[in-house]
């Protein structure tokens, strides 16, 4: 087969499975967080909203600064 | 002599008319050219160039949408598009096999290269714009772009190169080193020519690009087009529409008119009304026009890019379909604030100089 094509496939193969991972990722973080605040666990609650917002402002930072510098 | 396969891509006119100049230089130079496509750039180039053989050779579903939700819609249709790739390789093979050609031209066709013969490609795409929120997924694109440009000799690229004067912004930038290492920009190849004559058109509206998008903007734009004062005519790009035929001493409605009559309304516009697809955009380059109201398709980002840099060089107003009050824009996209696009070197001498600086090294040997 042509080496563009397998090259997509496995191309398609890792993307799906990138948006998969990241839908689960999302999925887990939402239930831990839901967890921790029915149990009562606050802390656990507090910190992982405050890892999410850090994350989410890196991911945020990081798309600003590429656009900055004209990477994309 | 020799003979070039060109190939362009089946989406929209815009790939299949940039090739004619292209074309009518190589057939100035005694070279003998088949055209490989499908569909109506097929139909366009076989009238254009009836002398030269034709070849079926069908290109990637289009997945255009009927929402804004181009994105989700064009990465569904990846699967789609790689079996199409597919096909393309195997179907190119059997074109080889039955002839000889010492060179490929392939407009915006991935997968349309030999390791054999030159292969150049034509694109102003070197670089994907996605909505920011997916600067991950852009700089893959840019890596996968890198990867298409290894299998060619030469990129060529319809614009003029990075700088205050590129008309594609960002999307012309080469990103990978692949691509910087091939790239040539040509500046803007057109079939559209400038005539002399009177600009005696007020207002040229044209509603084109793909379905259902066109009629959308058809049944938007339509009603509102009777409030402006001035003779105007309007293009409904559908060839099937000929019931919507109107005329009046002040406004026409052309159902479809053929390139060169549109060719012709365009050179007697003094304001234009249409969408920022980039092959428009090289025509009103090409012709000079100073006045004009953009309107992106929804969901198309190259589109929406493209509308928002003319915007913020001041070149052009842009305006979304949904927010669309034409009184208003056209009032706001002829204040002086707006220049047109900066004067470009035309189709003429760019071609003349993409036959001499890149195509004559493969076939004048």
């Amino acid at each position: 087969m042509d080496d563009l094509v397998v090259t997509g496939a496995f191309g398609l193969i890792g993307f799906y499975l990138a948006v998969i991972l990241l839908l689960f990722a999302i999925y887990s973080v939402a239930r831990l967080v839901y967890n921790s605040l029915i149990s009562g666990n606050f802390e656990l609650a507090l910190g992982s909203t405050i890892v999410i917002l850090v994350a989410g402002s890196l991911y945020l930072a990081i798309g600003c600064w590429l656009h900055k510098t004209d990477w994309i | 002599m020799s003979h070039i396969l060109v190939s362009p891509l089946n989406w929209g006119l815009g790939h299949a008319t940039r090739d004619i100049p292209i074309i009518k230089n190589l057939l100035d130079h005694n070279h003998e050219v088949t055209i490989a496509a499908s569909g109506n750039a097929r139909s366009v180039l076989e009238q254009e160039f009836p002398e030269c053989r034709c070849i079926e050779f069908p290109d990637y579903p289009v997945p255009y949408s009927q929402s804004r939700f181009f994105l989700p819609k064009f990465v569904a249709f990846f699967p789609l598009i790689l079996k199409a790739l597919s096909d393309e390789r195997k179907n190119l093979d059997l074109i080889l096999a039955k002839d000889c050609y010492d060179l490929i031209i392939s407009d915006n066709r991935l997968g349309v290269y030999s390791s054999e013969i030159p292969s150049v490609f034509i694109t102003h795409q070197l670089h994907y714009h996605l909505p920011p929120v997916f600067w991950p997924a852009e700089l893959i694109a840019v890596a996968m772009n890198g990867l298409v440009h290894e299998k060619y000799r030469s990129i060529i690229v319809p614009d003029n190169p990075p700088g205050s004067t590129s008309l594609a912004g960002k999307l012309s930038r080469p990103g990978s080193e692949a691509s910087k290492k091939r790239v040539y920009f040509s500046g803007v190849l057109t079939s559209t020519h400038k005539r002399d004559g009177k600009e005696d058109l007020d207002y040229l509206v044209m509603i084109s690009g793909p379905e259902p998008q066109r009629t959308r903007l058809e049944k938007i734009l339509l009603p509102q087009v009777n409030t402006i004062e001035g003779g105007r005519v309007i293009l409904l790009g559908s060839p099937g529409n000929h019931a919507l035929q109107k005329q009046s001493d002040m406004c026409r409605v052309i159902p479809y008119a053929s390139t060169r009559d549109k060719e012709n309304l365009m050179n007697r516009a003094k304001f234009i009304i249409c969408r920022s697809g980039y092959t428009s955009m090289m025509e009103i380059a090409e012709l000079g026009k100073r006045h004009a109201l953009l309107i992106p398709t929804p969901g198309q980002t190259e589109q929406e890019y493209l509308s928002w840099y003319y915007e913020k060089k001041c070149w052009f107003h842009s305006q979304s379909q949904y927010r669309l009050d034409l009184l208003v824009d056209i009032q706001i996209a002829q204040e002086p604030g707006y220049t047109g696009f900066p004067d470009v070197q035309k189709t003429e001498e760019n071609v003349k100089r993409l036959y001499d600086q890149v195509l004559a090294q493969y076939i004048d040997r």
